[in-house]
């Protein structure tokens, strides 16, 4: 128990101490966590196991439970995010294929320039914004090992003429790749992922990377009692800015197919904009789960986040 | 205003939720308790078996003395035995293999022989009876759980071991590897009484053995009655077998049946006393595997044996045993199982006491006055925990008329020229028994399901007809080959169902003139509609009949057949704490469990002296005491017992 809490709250001490810029990348929503439960869980679900596995390791759409959800996300009064996502245990060699779709609606202020940093979607703005990636993955057992590929479409559009007729839109767009181990190792499940190869794009004479990250972490669950305690912890490498994340579960269960689970987490953040800590909490009712998550903005703007899943 | 309906709102989502808590959880229903009535006899007048006995309870362990998890088996053996290898018979699979021989310190090349032994104080020589937990958490020791039954069997004179096979829990297919097990536990022990310098040295009595085991190692215990008598494993012929112990007795608490099947066959087992007891409530095992393997017990050899299967209502799986408990389904049963359901743990374990202790005493100690408490419960009802049980029950003395496996023809019996035939039924079909549970598992056993109705069909609703039956002829021949006289007895297994078929339509006499049929096309005016009849509860009054035997002379000899038992209508047992839970895991939320009566001909002779037993030629089921109904009868037959105990201590209304 002690080992589990340690953790984040090893994360959440280096998170508040550490604070850099991440480097410009884009599309914006690659940088948004994708999951509402690993939105509390410190964005490390790197080695997690549900339908939204396929926004950060393919490899481990192996063991998620076949379903789909969806999910409305409210950042601050400007933004909003929708995204539904799915898996599908295809057969012989524990194959499995994911699907997801994410579709973010945001404004700008003039001051904020291309690529935007995550805390922009928090921000009240006057220029329209979307950003959007779709994802299809697939997964195989290999002596042992979680193997998985995925490959997304991801864009962004700004209106970079919010006056006049209408606006004139700027698209980027970028074709990405994702590769995704996973593993049993010890007690819990290592995941190891390499998301976002691909060439990005030159915008106004300067090159856009797309966030290409290698991240690593595991996850394990236990038993304590009458509770089931989960740990996940993450590592982000992206080019060479390092964002450590962990978040301790405790779920509740009084009666078969029903539980209460309640998270908190922490996460080295892109900017100062968004703030580390992250709580959520889920109320499962056999194949249904209905899921939340608060995320916190600087200036006393919050996001909620809500899923509802269907197994 | 806006706190207001911020608190209206709360307390309307937690009024929300707490009702999806709770509508989700079934309300406690269990069945009238019948047991003031069916327990109100003891003709049984020894004392109670589960009474301590005389003798001064000792203990000790035994085992290699190197364990690393269990101090007991290092620390205080008294007598060490040498590791032995258990690989041929069960496997570890590879991703366990390390973890397995870290924890344990061993693996199954150089696996224990440890026990831990409740004996009396004395000279002896002392029966002796090994008992063998099944398949539990490994970490979380099994065998300390039966010392309730140690106390008590040593104290009347037995040397009881609790077997340690912990280590291969959590295996699968390993069934025989316990029954290997319980061999080898064997060897060590004619080892102790032969030694001169063992403390046991001839005071165990090899002569008088029984194996018990729960759940799988209710499985191992008659598997090892088998092993026992083979010279080589079934599976693999480069193992030899050398026991050739005395087992005389076998006990199967909540057994598994099955899950190790030699050459592929379901286990063989002869000539040895057996009692199998099973819970209604049992959340793990939750079918009566144990009918099966009852049913399959052969008696060859002449000795006066008897088998017995006794199913508890509201008994679980792991009040057998002190260190499982409730914990049928895991350390968080609860969140699965209506524990609610369950008898008290004391009361279980009390009835454990009862059967075993009074099986053991009449089939090792030879006091066969415990004997009739196997045959019909009600003879030991001041013994029994207040709650129903249903018993099944067969000597060697008995034969086959009907059971109903021969063939598929509904009028031949099991043994050559017996007949059967049907009256006035509306359900006459043969049928293979089944299990509660989903999935097509089955008793392996055929019966044969016999509905009627005596109501005529019509608008007057008091018109009965002549009364159904059910007719069984016996060939002189068999009767002779059989002995059948005045001692005999007949014997049948019935289960009452909650079907009943509807009232019995009058056949159509089709020399009457029948003017609508004559034109078809004339059309009859419509019958005004009735309302929808309200949906029928089930019956819960115990079905009766009475039993109807003719000997070759027409003399006829009736009684009623609850004077011999209750025939007593399914009992109900929702298992889990989920409402549909029960209706969604299993075919019928009832086990269909046959209760064995035993009817003895000189009963029928007293209550019509002109009925001459040595000449019966027919035996009828006449349905004229319940109005309708459905019954499941098995394992129709005669036996003249080879033990006169088989009969005493009868449940008469008269005596």
């Amino acid at each position: 128990m002690r080992s589990l809490l340690s953790a984040p709250l090893f994360v959440c001490a280096v998170t508040a101490a550490v604070h850099a810029q991440a480097p410009d990348t884009g599309p914006l929503v690659l940088l948004l966590p994708a999951s509402t439960r690993a939105t509390a869980l410190g964005n490390a679900w790197v080695a997690g196991r549900d339908e939204d596995v396929i926004f950060y390791n393919p490899a481990q759409l192996i063991g998620a439970r076949p379903g789909a959800n969806a999910t409305v996300a409210r950042y601050g009064s400007s933004g909003t995010l929708g995204s539904v996502a799915g898996v599908y245990a295809a057969g012989p060699n524990s194959l499995a294929i994911g699907w997801g779709v994410e579709f973010l609606d945001f404004t700008t202020r003039p001051a904020d320039s291309y690529p935007f940093a995550p805390a922009t979607v928090a921000t009240p703005g006057s220029g329209a914004a979307f950003s959007m990636a779709a994802t299809v993955g697939s997964a195989m057992l290999w002596k042992g090992f979680r193997i998985g590929l995925a490959g997304k479409y991801a864009s962004d559009r700004v209106a970079t003429s919010p006056t006049g007729v209408g606006p004139v839109w700027a698209t980027h767009d970028a074709f990405l790749g994702d590769f995704g181990l996973g593993h049993n190792l010890w007690t819990g499940v290592a995941g190891l992922s390499v998301q976002n190869i691909g060439r990005g794009w030159v915008e106004n004479g300067r090159r856009i990377e797309s966030p290409l990250q290698t991240s690593l972490g595991w996850t394990v669950t236990k038993q304590v009692g009458e509770l089931d305690v989960a740990l996940a912890s993450q590592v982000t490498l992206r080019r060479g800015w390092v964002s450590p994340g962990a978040g301790v579960e405790v779920g509740y269960g009084w009666i078969e197919g029903y539980s209460l689970a309640f998270r908190a987490g922490a996460r080295r953040t892109e900017t100062n904009g968004e703030k580390p800590v992250a709580l959520g909490a889920s109320f499962n009712a056999d194949r249904l789960s209905l899921e939340y998550a608060l995320q916190f903005f600087e200036g006393d703007r919050n996001a909620h986040r809500v899923t509802i899943r269907w197994r | 205003m806006a706190l207001t309906l911020r608190v209206s709102r709360a307390a309307t989502a937690g009024a929300a939720i707490a009702l999806t808590v709770t509508a989700c959880s079934q309300s406690l229903k269990l069945m009238k308790d019948d047991s003031p009535v069916v327990l109100a006899h003891q003709t049984i007048t020894a004392p109670n078996p589960a009474d301590a006995g005389p003798f001064k309870v000792r203990h000790m362990y035994y085992g290699a003395g190197t364990d690393k998890q269990r101090a007991e088996y290092r620390d205080s053996v008294t007598l060490k035995t040498k590791p032995v290898d258990v690989s041929p018979f069960a496997t570890v699979g590879p991703t366990q293999v390390d973890d397995r021989k870290k924890w344990w310190g061993f693996d199954m090349k150089k696996v224990p022989i440890n026990g831990r032994v409740w004996y009396p104080e004395g000279d002896g020589p002392f029966p002796l009876v090994l008992v063998v937990h099944g398949n539990h958490n490994p970490e979380d020791f099994s065998d300390p759980g039966y010392g309730y039954l140690g106390e008590l069997l040593a104290s009347r004179g037995f040397i009881l071991v609790s077997v340690d096979e912990n280590f291969i829990n959590g295996l699968s297919g390993e069934n025989d590897a316990r029954a290997w097990l319980l061999l080898k536990h064997l060897e060590s022990w004619k080892k102790f009484n032969d030694s001169t310098g063992s403390p046991f040295h001839n005071r165990v009595d090899m002569n008088n053995i029984a194996v018990m085991g729960h759940s799988r190692g209710g499985e191992a215990a008659p598997l090892a009655a088998t092993f026992n008598k083979l010279r080589f494993y079934p599976d693999d012929a480069k193992q030899k077998f050398n026991f050739n112990f005395n087992i005389k007795s076998v006990v199967a608490i909540a057994p598994v049946d099955g899950q190790y099947k030699a050459s592929s066959q379901f286990t063989p087992l002869e000539n040895v006393n057996y009692l199998v007891i099973h819970g209604s409530h049992d959340g793990d095992v939750s079918t009566f595997h144990g009918l099966r393997q009852f049913e399959r017990l052969r008696f060859t050899d002449g000795r006066p044996l008897f088998k017995a299967a006794i199913f508890m209502y509201r008994a679980n799986h792991g009040q057998w045993n002190t260190v499982w408990n409730n914990k049928d389904n895991g350390p968080r049963s609860g969140r699965f199982l209506d524990l609610r359901a369950l008898i008290d743990p004391e009361s279980q374990r009390q009835f454990a006491r009862v059967v075993i202790s009074g099986f053991l005493e009449a089939t090792l100690h030879g006091k066969r006055e415990y004997v009739p408490l196997f045959r019909d419960h009600r003879t030991a009802g001041a013994w029994l925990p207040k709650t129903m049980y249903t018993t099944r029950f067969q000597e060697s003395g008995y034969h086959a008329l009907a059971e109903f496996d021969e063939d598929i023809d509904v009028t031949t019996g099991s043994a050559r020229g017996v007949t059967l035939m049907g009256d006035s039924l509306q359900t006459w079909k043969e049928n293979v028994l089944p299990y509660r549970s989903r999935g097509g598992d089955d008793q392996k056993h055929q019966a044969v399901w016999l509905g009627w109705n005596s109501h005529i069909a019509g608008k007057d609703t008091t018109k009965m007809g002549r009364p159904a039956s059910y007719t069984i002829t016996v060939p002189d021949s068999l009767r002779a080959a059989w002995g059948v006289g005045e001692k005999s007895a007949v014997y049948f297994s019935l289960a009452a169902t909650n079907d009943k078929p509807g009232p019995r339509t009058v056949a159509r006499d089709s020399t009457r003139k029948d003017s609508a049929a004559a034109d078809s096309s004339k059309k009859k005016p419509a019958a005004p509609k009735e309302p929808p009849k309200p949906k029928e509860k089930p019956d819960s009054t115990p079905v009766d009949l009475t039993v109807e035997l003719v000997d070759a002379a027409g003399h006829v000899a009736r009684l009623p057949l609850s004077r011999f038992g209750v025939a007593r209508r399914p009992l109900d047992a929702r298992v889990y704490r989920r409402d549909g839970r029960d209706t969604q895991r299993f075919n019928t939320i009832f086990e269909l469990v046959p209760q064995t009566f035993v009817m003895p001909l000189a009963d029928f002779a007293r209550s019509s002296p002109q009925f001459e037993p040595g000449k019966l030629k027919t035996i009828r089921l006449v349905f004229d005491r319940t109005v309708a109904g459905t019954v499941v009868v098995e394992d129709i037959g005669l036996s003249t017992p080879t033990d006169p105990a088989f009969l005493t201590a009868p449940v008469s209304p008269e005596r």
